[in-house]
């Protein structure tokens, strides 16, 4: 799958490649010289010339991705959240979101990504060590039943001891149960 | 020179307090039967709640008045003054004793020759009175404590201290230990130290940190400026284990003395959670991760014989040697809620120790393994609550609002400290071994993972 992905990517590289080289060939080599002696020159040539020239320029060409540091403020990862006591992926938004991210990673296939367990301070802090690293485990494993090369995701689980966000209520709680999506590498 | 200088070690850390026999007072070989047999025995305790809930009736009326200085040659009034609140302070906070309200005692009468000196201390609840004096003494302070029986006029106990370079507190608590140790056997636990985790140093680092049984004497002891927590001692004393993410990914590391060079143990599995420390010392237990399940390993602190006792899909965490040696208590999930088990070192023999509750965990054995304390739940916050091993019966030690967890025994097993929040941060507490006599041992930032050390010299 990753291979097909990969090799399709390539493809799409160089076909844009392709139709770029494709275009300016088609122009005159000297563009700037026929120009200026165009007026002479037969009119259909110049009048076809411009119109597939704008087309190319608007099309995005090769999409990139910002820095590592950029990526990760823009979150085009979502994070995928849990009940009290359990780290099973919940049906809906969840398994929506990690398929959307599953997508996203295929997209990106150089990217490498961590995801930390995080666990809401009402548990112990002995269990939600390991509740945290049961949560981000069963959200890696989530995207590698989708396709996403398991070698690409690292995991790492905070318990309650480096909550994602500050706070003793109920707000507070849910969002930090959390398996958040860092990315570590483009 | 006919006096006999013990000269022990108070601990290994700091400086030596040389103990010496006063010559003036002759001293008693053993304490009178009365006292002793008036003691609840420390160890086996018949009836749990019995001990638990010591009642003020049980326990041993005892005066602490400043000391005294020698106007001769007068000690410094500050270490006086240091020197008498821990050694008050000590005995106040002993389920053995109740220290007789300082109001009450009367001017002189020190020390009580006659019957009616005897009786004036009397008249105040006690059955003993610590009389204490101070003096310079060739460039130290020395100390002398004297523990009169108040109906006989004898004194069971005297001895002279020489600071050689401690704390007048420290000396105090020495005191404080000797005096307990007349009445139980074993010394106090005004000696001892509790290592516990704090973020005081800003960001969302987190550090370990040490101090005195108190509270006193706070002191930083990692500069990794990362996430290190779960610290646990060795039986000794000597060695600290704990869990660091200072490489990214958490690790075990531990480290001899204070200020030592932390050491690594490689492993290769993940998470790398909660250790503890066999009794031996050569081997530490801990919950390792393994393609995403956590399970319970052994290993030795250079990383060999690695050992995996649970082969579970649940959750398995939060392993903790008996005091024998000869079984680990967990936690697992793997009947539905998370709930602490017991198995041998081998991994085999598991069964279920806590039945009640919808969330059990951070077990804690007593110094003598009779007992776990741990985080228990039903509704709301955790509570800790101790099971009684072989009765199998469950007390819960606290109550009211805000969460308590992590418990951790004094060790001689009669304060327990364990971390309290209540909406807001959480600091390390203390209490005896019932949950009474609360009192708050931090307040800087959060304060986490206590744990007592358990030598108790």
């Amino acid at each position: 799958m990753t291979n097909t992905v990969r090799s399709l990517g390539v493809v799409l590289a160089s076909s844009a490649l392709a139709f770029t080289l494709g275009c300016c060939a088609k122009k005159p080599a000297p563009a700037p010289a026929p120009e200026v002696q165009a007026a002479p020159a037969p009119t259909p040539v110049p009048v076809t010339e411009p119109t597939p020239a704008p087309i190319v320029e608007q099309a995005p060409p090769v999409e990139t991705l910002p820095d590592v540091d950029e990526i990760n403020k823009k979150g085009y990862l979502k994070d995928v959240f849990f009940d009290f006591d359990k780290y099973e992926i919940r049906e809906g938004a969840d398994r929506d979101n990690l398929a959307a991210d599953a997508e996203w990673l295929k997209k990106w296939a150089t990217v490498k990504i961590r995801i930390e367990g995080h666990c809401d301070e009402r548990g112990t802090r002995q269990y939600n060590l390991a509740l945290g690293d049961k949560r981000a485990n069963a959200a890696k494993d989530y995207l590698v039943s989708l396709g996403v090369d398991a070698s690409r995701i690292e995991t790492i689980s905070y318990g309650k001891d480096r909550p994602f966000v500050e706070g003793h209520n109920e707000e507070a709680w849910a969002q930090n149960r959390r398996a958040h999506f860092v990315v570590t590498a483009k | 020179m006919k006096r006999l200088v013990l000269a022990l070690a108070v601990t290994a850390a700091a400086a030596a307090i040389a103990k010496a026999r006063a010559q003036e007072p002759p001293v008693p070989p053993a304490p009178s039967p009365a006292p002793v047999t008036q003691v609840a025995p420390p160890a086996q305790p018949a009836d749990l709640r019995l001990v638990l809930t010591a009642e003020g009736g049980r326990r041993i009326g005892i005066a602490v008045p400043p000391a005294l200085t020698d106007p001769a040659s007068p000690a410094d009034p500050a270490t006086a003054d240091a020197f008498s609140q821990a050694l008050a302070g000590d005995l106040g906070y002993s389920p053995w004793f109740v220290v007789a309200d300082p109001t009450l005692y009367p001017k002189g009468f020190r020390p009580p020759v006659t019957r009616e000196d005897g009786d004036a201390w009397i008249a105040t609840g006690a059955q003993f009175l610590l009389d204490t004096q101070i003096k310079a003494e060739g460039g130290q302070t020395s100390f002398v404590a004297q523990l009169y029986d108040l109906r006989t006029l004898k004194a069971i106990l005297a001895r002279k201290y020489l600071s050689a370079g401690a704390t007048s507190r420290r000396v105090g608590h020495a005191v404080a230990n000797d005096v307990v140790r007349q009445f139980t056997g074993k010394p106090g636990p005004f000696l001892t130290k509790i290592a516990f985790v704090s973020s005081r140093d800003g960001g969302r680092n987190k550090e370990l940190y040490l101090m005195d049984y108190d509270g006193a004497n706070q002191r930083r002891i990692t500069y990794h400026r990362s996430l290190s927590l779960s610290p646990d001692w060795s039986f000794d004393g000597e060695k600290i284990v704990y869990q660091s993410y200072i490489n990214g990914q958490p690790g075990l590391f531990w480290f001899g003395k204070e200020g030592g060079t932390k050491t690594q143990i490689p492993l290769p599995t993940a998470l790398n959670a909660s250790p503890s420390f066999s009794p031996d010392g050569k081997t530490v237990a801990f919950c390792g991760s393994v393609k995403g399940n956590p399970e319970i390993f052994t290993v030795n602190l250079d990383g060999t014989g690695l050992k995996r006792l649970t082969n579970n899909v649940s959750i398995d965490s939060t392993p903790r040697f008996s005091p024998n040696g000869r079984e680990i208590a967990f936690t697992s999930n793997r009947q539905g809620s998370p709930q602490i088990y017991l198995m041998d070192t081998e991994g085999a023999n598991v069964r279920r120790l806590t039945l009640t509750g919808n969330w059990s965990d951070e077990a804690a054995f007593s110094p003598d393994g009779s007992k776990i304390a741990f985080a228990c739940r039903n509704e709301g916050d955790f509570q800790i609550c101790i099971l009684d091993m072989q009765s199998g019966r469950t007390f819960q030690i606290t109550t009211g609002a805000g969460a308590n967890e992590n418990p951790t025994w004094s060790p001689d097993g009669t304060l327990i400290a364990w971390e309290h929040s209540n909406g807001g941060a959480s600091q390390i507490v203390s209490a005896f071994a019932d949950g009474s006599n609360l009192r708050t041992l931090t307040s800087a930032k959060d304060n986490s993972y206590p744990a007592w050390a358990r030598n108790l010299e």
